[in-house]
């Protein structure tokens, strides 16, 4: 049963420096070449999120504190879910 | 299907409603979350004072939910060495601050605080800069590199660990980097021994962090990633140099 | 009970029965007997002494014992009090207590390592970045020595600001009869802002303190200006309210000797004498150089008297003079008694009663 993970990034704190894109091991992440952060930065977008298994390595590389991470459960039991 | 919040911004990090002050790359901040993660974990937060450097480090005594202070440039192992002493095993010192505050002006306080054995745990942020000022060179070889050169290779710093590793009063010291995840964790690993020291009043402990500065190196953050690995560690190696292993 | 003991210890006891908790200083000449005292009377009590490896780090372990809530004592003699105003104006600014004990010996550079009384300016008009001041205490005995460092204790706690005293080796090396009569202040109440560890505050909430409120804003100090504001109002009020000083024969005295430290004993001498031979002589001696004594100064101007500063320091390059010169505001003839009259040109030369009553003299006429 594999773990499933989602992130959410913070469009507004986002400076674009590809550390997430670099050390995501599913490849989950890109940075955009069409969206910008209000600051001007390209923003990194949870492009494939079929394959997160909230490992987390996005997370301690963001030098922003941008990215928060997920696992998905199943209601009530508490299950990692496939 | 509920979510289950994994990992995310530290703990002990405030909420800031904009971006962080660092630079696109900058790595000081994942350099302060080995510390912060691990004061968590061996839930020391009530304990600690955090001593913050000058430099590009300034601000972020004042982003922690920690009692901390702004040190001014060079003093903080100063500052460190002596609330330690009024403090005793009641507080966890940390001193978090980087090369050109440790290693330049900062090098009175640091050697002494070192020689004294006070158990304070210094973090020496390196990233072989001056960044707030322009980008002047680490203490080291070249100081200054004229502005039209395109690439330019910054120096090395002095290596501190070699220098403080005769002395009796050091109990621990350890230099990583957080270049990639595992090398997160085994930093973090570092940072954990080197509190532990502190908790048993081991003597004084020096983790030194080797971190990414995009902006002044002139590299983009990837690049940069990669000259920390084939430059800056080879001539500053990483890993355990003195009390590693456990207390 | 009387006691016969130099200044320097007394600095010590003075201390001690004021509740200090920390010492931290590096040796130089001529105040190394407060540091041997402290060394000697300060571990077998469980309070903390730690030499130093500069005067520059004196300032700095200091600012960590004030940041951690001791109360701290320092002291130096003129050359490394070179090394003092950096971390000065850090610990003005980050609003700390700290008492500084600094013993003049002649300058510049090296110097001497004999008295003088040439760091009024730069300790009256600190030379540390940004500008600031300190309350500057001025014994001139050795029982002063003891009152005045257990006062400077409770002003730089009433202000959080650091506070000096000021005096001389051949005040503080001269051994004098001292009674240890504690004094008692109402010292404000617990240091809240004091780091230990956010647990162990009352209200569990962390504390950051800061030499830097320019770039930091904190609930205290929104603004940089706000914070100015709260600098300046702090100064005013010590200027309003701490002043200190004592008059001599000042009724119905023609010429006024304004002195302090040793050239104030020097003048009392002086007085007796002139008084003697019929010219109405009269002294006003600060014991706080800032801040100044400009009232009693002004009045007596204002009455007609003319002035004789006594100080073992060059008229050129400012001191005591200075600040006559301000306070009587072109009311009145000034003349002075400088180091150029010491009575022998080697390091121990000093400024004696004769030279002093011959100066008075002239003027008198």
């Amino acid at each position: 049963m594999a773990r499933k993970g989602e992130i959410v990034i913070d469009e507004g704190t986002c400076l674009g420096c590809g550390y997430c894109e670099l050390f995501c091991p599913k490849e989950c992440i890109e940075i955009s070449k069409e969206k910008f952060n209000p600051l001007g930065y390209p923003l990194a977008v949870f492009s494939r999120p079929e394959d997160c298994n909230a490992c987390g390595s996005c997370v301690i590389m963001c030098p922003q504190f941008a990215i928060e991470a997920y696992l998905l459960v199943n209601k009530g039991k508490g299950k990692e879910i496939s | 299907m509920i979510k289950e919040w994994v990992c995310g911004k530290p703990r002990l990090w405030r909420d800031r409603p904009t971006a962080l002050p660092f630079c696109p790359g900058c790595q000081h901040s994942v350099g302060v979350r080995t510390v912060l993660e691990t004061i968590e974990e061996l839930g020391l937060e009530g304990k600690t004072i955090f001593l913050g450097g000058g430099g590009c480090v300034y601000p972020i005594p004042t982003m922690l939910d920690l009692d901390g202070m702004q040190c001014p440039q060079g003093r903080a192992s100063s500052i460190g060495s002596a609330l330690k002493r009024i403090h005793g095993r009641e507080a966890i010192i940390i001193v978090y601050q980087d090369d050109n505050d440790g290693l330049a002006v900062g090098t009175e306080p640091l050697i002494h605080a070192a020689l004294r054995g006070d158990p304070v745990t210094v973090i020496m942020a390196n990233n072989a800069s001056y960044g707030s000022t322009g980008w002047q060179m680490a203490p080291a070889g070249n100081q200054i590199i004229p502005p039209e050169m395109e690439k330019p290779n910054p120096s090395i710093p002095i290596n501190i660990i070699e220098l403080l590793a005769e002395f009796e009063g050091v109990s621990y010291l350890a230099r990583g980097t957080v270049s990639s995840p595992e090398d997160f964790e085994d930093t973090k690993r570092y940072v954990r021994t080197a509190i532990q020291k502190q908790i048993a009043g081991a003597g004084f402990n020096l983790v030194e962090i080797l971190l990414a500065c995009p902006t002044r190196w002139h590299l983009t953050p990837r690049e940069s990633l990669k000259w920390i690995r084939e430059e800056m560690a080879g001539k500053l190696p990483l890993g355990e140099f003195k009390g590693g292993g456990g207390i | 009970m009387v006691e016969i003991m130099e200044g320097n210890h007394a600095l010590g006891w003075g201390a001690l029965d004021a509740g200090c908790d920390a010492y931290c200083s590096y040796p130089v000449t001529p105040q190394n007997e407060v540091v041997e005292w402290f060394a000697r009377e300060f571990p077998p009590r469980g309070k903390i002494f730690l030499q130093s490896t500069s005067e520059i780090e004196s300032s700095f372990l200091c600012m960590g014992f004030v940041a951690g809530g001791a109360r701290t004592m320092t002291s130096t003699a003129s050359p490394g009090w070179g090394l003092y105003p950096e971390g000065m104006s850090h610990i003005v600014a980050a609003e700390l207590p700290l008492v500084v004990a600094l013993l003049m010996r002649g300058g510049p550079g090296q110097g001497t390592t004999r008295h003088s009384q040439m760091d009024y300016t730069s300790a009256t008009s600190p030379g540390g970045q940004g500008g600031y001041r300190n309350i500057v205490l001025a014994p001139y005995s050795c029982q002063e020595c003891y009152d005045f460092v257990q006062l400077a204790f409770y002003l730089s706690e009433k202000y959080r600001n650091p506070v000096i005293l000021l005096a001389e080796p051949n005040v503080t090396r001269v051994l004098e009869q001292m009674e240890r009569r504690p004094l008692t202040f109402e010292y404000p109440p617990d240091k809240k802002w004091a780091l230990k560890g956010k647990a162990r505050h009352s209200d569990g909430k962390s504390r950051l303190l800061t030499s830097g409120y320019g770039l930091t804003s904190t609930e205290e100090h929104p603004s940089y200006l706000s914070y100015l504001k709260h600098l300046h109002d702090k100064f005013e009020q010590m200027r309003a309210s701490e002043v200190r000083y004592e008059q001599y024969e000042i009724e119905d005295a023609r010429v006024v000797l304004v002195a302090y430290g040793y050239t104030a004993r020097v003048s009392r001498e002086v007085i007796k004498q002139a008084r003697a031979e019929g010219i109405k002589a009269g002294l006003i001696r600060p014991l706080t150089l800032w801040p100044f004594p400009g009232e009693p100064i002004r009045k007596k101007a204002e009455e007609g008297a003319k002035f004789l500063v006594v100080e073992d320091n060059l008229g050129e390059i400012g001191g005591l003079s200075d600040d006559v010169r301000l306070a009587v505001a072109g009311r009145a003839e000034i003349s002075l008694v400088t180091a150029l009259d010491r009575h022998n040109p080697g390091e121990g030369g000093s400024i004696y009663p004769g030279k002093v009553l011959e100066k008075l003299k002239g003027i008198s006429q």
